[in-house]
């Protein structure tokens, strides 16, 4: 029914638009010298040359509108207080503009005179992103789910498709969660995600074979869970957790979410075997992450000795501001497939002694350059998207110097990030708008490791973010779309599954 | 030509709906004013977008768009009675039976709505109480047109092809059930019923693999019905209006012109006892939704006449609202003993925790924000959001210093047909946080509201965690010292309370 509505939603657009763009600016106006006021935030900001139309609303009070988005003698008119640039004009402008700026001027009607409000600039940057994005969909709520997607968007126009959806194998008496979808160097080809519960499993998809697994086992702490694909070999590196949940009763943050156990194992996507990387006494390791060239793996991990004599969650839940995580590295030598001496990376111990940090540093994703580390740091814990004090963070690795990522931090909390594939851009979780719902923002960062000014993900209709009570969840950057269907997703996972093999 | 006396027979069975709506009114207004509550209905296109995203979604979409007037109990109930007087004139121009048995269906019809009990706050289908109503009109309006097309051309073959490819996908299993019951009594023998069993089967199965991804394979001839399974657990009885209905329409389409007058009275008599039968009569849930709605208004001497007013052993749901009404009328200490306490389970084929239907609002009144809010994000998740929870989560954003999340939920509200003034009251408190501090209902849970944190769970068992809250720690102010010593005897027999 989707297509329908889609059909039908699109005959509207198309009427909305072409009846909105034919309007002329008015011939007198006054100048106002503030910024009209936009949701989302346009003003200012740096796209990528291949971006979707930056629709937006204004939410000044005004009987009629008109918005002027000009660049090199090319102009675009768009009426009305919703702003609804059409796609293959808005390309045609950006082509023009790529490497320069667009101009846009925004009039505003009222009582019958026409008021241009401070005009802003969209800079066009000639560096491409990759076209597709994929993430979760799902209400940020705290134990219940219900009805939750993976779905891929088209950056460079508003297609947007489901790849697997929950409710498939779910019913009334069992229902099933998905998550950590993951990619290969943004290959579509070679991708992971996980169902728990109802018909539970791994799917990892390789080259045309979809396979579901069964992957946990009595040597494991648990199924594992946050993946990370080697950037060439069948390897996928991920965390064993013992995640826990508690609710705050007055704090803000309202929830907190940690581990009170976790570990780090390899998995081989071809053998199916795994075999364990990291698991330390009173040592939470979490989060892997591979360095560009597949030779260090980067995880965070945080030191934390229970007083009592085993593992206490009531002593855990007391102590959960003592959960402070490093980031650290260690050696991989792929023709052994073995690991190193761990290293810590963030923050960088002065005398090489190990820094216990006080606060904590999680996510970390190195720039395919390999020359940026960029991660989230909070206070403390390892579940920053709950905290509204974590941000973005920015390590040189050739200098060891970290910096916040000021340009795209906010009093809310930004998360979980990704490198484009030439390094240019991020794309990164935020909570800005409201402290509830996670939206995906980009931001370009040039060789020096600036950021600039982040921008919402585009909609065809900008009042789509404002009303969805759902959040985007682990934004991943693909280069192509997933081909594989949700219904043979979900007929995958009926299936019995693969169980898996541990190498001691 | 029919005499007086015919036509009063012929005309008297049309007084079913009036029945019907004079008996929701006196007696299911609160049932219904928390049915739109438990409800909502934004009127933007993301909305219908999102209701199309299934098979049936026009049908649930109209349904969640009717159910909002019951804000208005009154309204709701008409609009159903008038729904049902349409569906008795098709039901008798489409089977060409008498009134008297086009006023059956009216009766189930109305048990749908009156033996839901609980259900009000698990059903998963949006517009619950309006879609059989509709569905069932579609229903007999689209066999009254199959049996009323010329039949050259095949033309009332392709009504059936054309009935499940457009009907399915708007109307869910309704537009299958039409062309089932067009197949009973087929216009072409042979090609009517073959195409009725192959489009039947396949187009559920094509929309599966081609349109839709939010329905499991096994549901998907099953669309835009409810199921009553919760937790694992089958409410059997709960499916007998639907089962009877379909058994109906099935008779109907298969029956002769003439059935005798006796067995037509006695099919009445039957429906209406069984209407009578399965009707909710749950005194401590009527009460609840009584008090619920008392509370909405803040009407603190009411809940408590309504509590007293109780002829059995009331639910702790009620206690609980009592505790609250007594609380804010300063007492509790003192005048909590003329009051009987009641330990009732909820009737309900299932365990009904307090979270899920009282709670929430209650976690707000005695201070506690972030559950009240934590409730309302699970619950929209899981059964749907409601106008209900919207409204609690802008209260808990104001209280919590969030006003964009507030501005986030008063927006949505603003969207709605009832709500919306609602909305624009509380929206001044966004961009006036002081002018809370004249609201009576803000004024009355800001002492509640505690410093201290505390990271732990309720474990869906509000009132055991609400004991251990208030009588852990005395508190700060005189309102929470109150309920501290008020609640310090029943902490070490708190489990006493837990719900089963």
């Amino acid at each position: 029914m989707k297509g329908f509505s889609s059909l039908l939603l699109h005959l509207f657009l198309l009427c909305t638009v072409l009846a909105s763009c034919r309007q002329s600016i008015p011939a007198q106006y006054a100048q106002a010298d503030v910024l009209p006021k936009l949701y989302p935030d346009y003003a200012d900001v740096t796209v990528p040359v291949n971006i979707a139309p930056l629709c937006f609303e204004v939410f000044n009070q005004a009987d009629a509108a008109l918005t002027r988005f000009s660049a090199a003698g090319e102009e675009l008119l768009c009426s009305g207080l919703k702003v609804r640039p059409d796609v293959e004009t808005w390309h045609r402008l950006l082509a023009v503009a790529r490497g320069g700026e667009v101009s846009v001027e925004v009039f505003l009607k009222k009582d019958g005179r026409w008021t241009r409000m401070k005009p802003f600039a969209i800079s066009v940057s000639p560096d491409s992103i990759d076209p597709w994005l994929c993430y979760r969909l799902i209400a940020p709520s705290y134990v219940s789910y219900e009805q939750l997607t993976i779905n891929q968007r088209c950056l460079e126009n508003f297609t947007e498709q489901v790849i697997a959806d929950n409710m498939l194998c779910s019913n009334e008496s069992g229902g099933q969660c998905i998550n950590c979808h993951s990619f290969q160097q943004g290959n579509p080809d070679r991708m992971q995600l996980h169902a728990r519960h109802a018909h539970g499993g791994t799917l990892i998809a390789y080259d045309g074979v979809l396979q579901k697994l069964l992957m946990q086992h009595d040597s494991l702490l648990s199924a594992p869970v946050y993946p990370a694909w080697h950037p060439s070999m069948p390897l996928i590196a991920y965390s064993c957790n013992k995640t826990l949940q508690g609710f705050h009763t007055s704090d803000i943050n309202k929830i907190e979410v940690f581990d009170a156990q976790s570990s780090l194992v390899l998995y081989d996507v071809q053998k199916h075997e795994v075999s364990t990387i990291e698991r330390l006494p009173d040592e939470m390791a979490t989060f892997p992450t591979w360095s560009p060239d597949g030779n260090s793996l980067y995880y965070c991990s945080a030191h934390f000795a229970y007083q009592s004599d085993s593992i206490d969650l009531e002593e855990l839940s007391l102590r959960t501001k003592e959960l402070h995580y490093a980031i650290f590295r260690r050696p991989f030598h792929p023709a052994t497939r073995s690991f190193g001496p761990r290293e810590q990376v963030v923050p960088l111990p002065a005398d090489g002694d190990s820094l216990a940090p006080d606060f904590s540093s999680t996510l970390p994703r190195i720039s395919p350059d390999g020359r940026w580390l960029l991660y989230t740091q909070g206070s403390y814990g390892s579940f920053h998207i709950w905290h509204r004090d974590a941000d973005l963070w920015l390590s040189d690795l050739t200098t060891g110097h970290s910096r916040p990522l000021a340009e795209c931090n906010s009093p809310q909390a930004e998360s979980y990030h990704a490198w484009s594939s030439n390094g240019r851009w991020i794309v990164f979780s935020s909570r800005r708008h409201d402290g509830v719902f996670t939206r995906p923002y980009f931001a370009h960062i040039d060789a020096d490791g600036n950021a600039s000014k982040p921008f919402e993900l585009p909609q065809a209709d900008p009042d789509l973010h404002l009303q969805l009570l759902k959040s985007y969840n682990v934004p991943e950057l693909m280069r192509r779309p997933v081909t594989i269907t949700p219904q043979q997703f979900a007929a995958k996972l009926k299936e019995q599954g693969t169980t898996i093999t541990y190498q001691r | 030509m029919k005499t007086d006396g015919q036509q009063l027979t012929r005309l008297l069975p049309y007084a079913a709906p009036l029945l019907a709506f004079l008996a929701l009114t006196a007696l299911e207004a609160d049932l219904l004013w928390n049915v739109q509550e438990q409800s909502l209905f934004l009127h933007t296109p993301l909305f219908f977008r999102q209701a199309m995203l299934a098979s049936g979604g026009l049908l649930t979409w109209a349904g969640c768009y009717l159910t909002q007037f019951f804000f208005y109990p009154a309204l709701g109930a008409a609009l159903l009675a008038l729904l049902w007087t349409l569906l008795m004139m098709l039901l008798s121009k489409t089977f060409r039976l008498s009134p008297l048995l086009a006023s059956i269906p009216v009766a189930l019809l109305l048990l749908a709505v009156t033996a839901q009990g609980y259900w009000l706050y698990f059903l998963k289908l949006p517009g619950h109480c309006f879609v059989p109503t509709l569905g069932a009109t579609l229903c007999a309006a689209l066999v009254w047109a199959y049996r009323s097309l010329p039949p050259h051309h095949h033309l009332p073959t392709l009504f059936i092809v054309l009935t499940t490819l457009v009907g399915y996908p708007l109307f869910g299993s309704y537009a299958l059930a039409a062309v089932v019951l067009m197949a009973v009594k087929p216009r072409h023998r042979l090609a009517d019923p073959l195409a009725a069993v192959l489009a039947v089967v396949a187009v559920p199965l094509l929309s599966y693999h081609t349109l839709y991804h939010a329905t499991p394979l096994e549901n998907i001839y099953w669309t835009a019905l409810p199921i009553f399974v919760h937790n694992g657990m089958v409410d059997a009885w709960a499916y007998a209006p639907y089962a009877s209905l379909t058994a109906w329409f099935l008779l109907a389409a298969l029956a002769p012109r003439h059935i005798p007058a006796w067995l037509q009275t006695t099919l009445l008599v039957l429906t209406l006892a069984g209407v009578v039968r399965g009707w909710n009569h749950d005194d401590n849930l009527h009460r609840e939704l009584t008090m619920r709605r008392q509370l909405e208004q803040q009407q603190w001497q009411p809940m408590l006449d309504t509590f007293s007013q109780a002829s059995g052993e009331s639910t702790r749901a009620m206690c609980l609202m009592r505790n609250l009404a007594l609380q804010r009328q300063g007492r509790l200490s003192t005048h909590v003993n003329n009051f009987r306490e009641g330990f009732s389970r909820p009737q309900a084929p299932f365990p009904v925790h307090m979270v899920h239907t009282v709670g929430k609002a209650l976690y707000l009144q005695f201070g506690i924000p972030n559950y009240c809010y934590r409730w309302c994000m699970e619950d929209g998740v899981e059964y749907g959001w409601t106008a209900e929870e919207l409204k609690l989560m802008t209260k808990c954003s104001l209280i919590n210093g969030e006003p964009a999340a507030a501005q986030r939920y008063v927006s949505l509200l603003k969207k709605t047909l009832f709500h919306r003034s609602w909305a624009r009251h509380y929206e001044a408190y966004i961009h006036r946080p002081s002018l809370m501090a004249q609201d009576a209902e803000f004024r009355a849970i800001a002492p509640l509201l505690r410093q201290d944190d505390f990271l732990t769970s309720d474990q869906s068992q509000m009132e055991p965690f609400l004991i251990e809250h208030f009588a852990s720690s005395p508190g700060e102010t005189q309102q929470q010292q109150e309920l501290a010593r008020f609640y310090l005897p029943y902490y070490f027999n708190r489990f006493k309370y837990a719900e089963q």
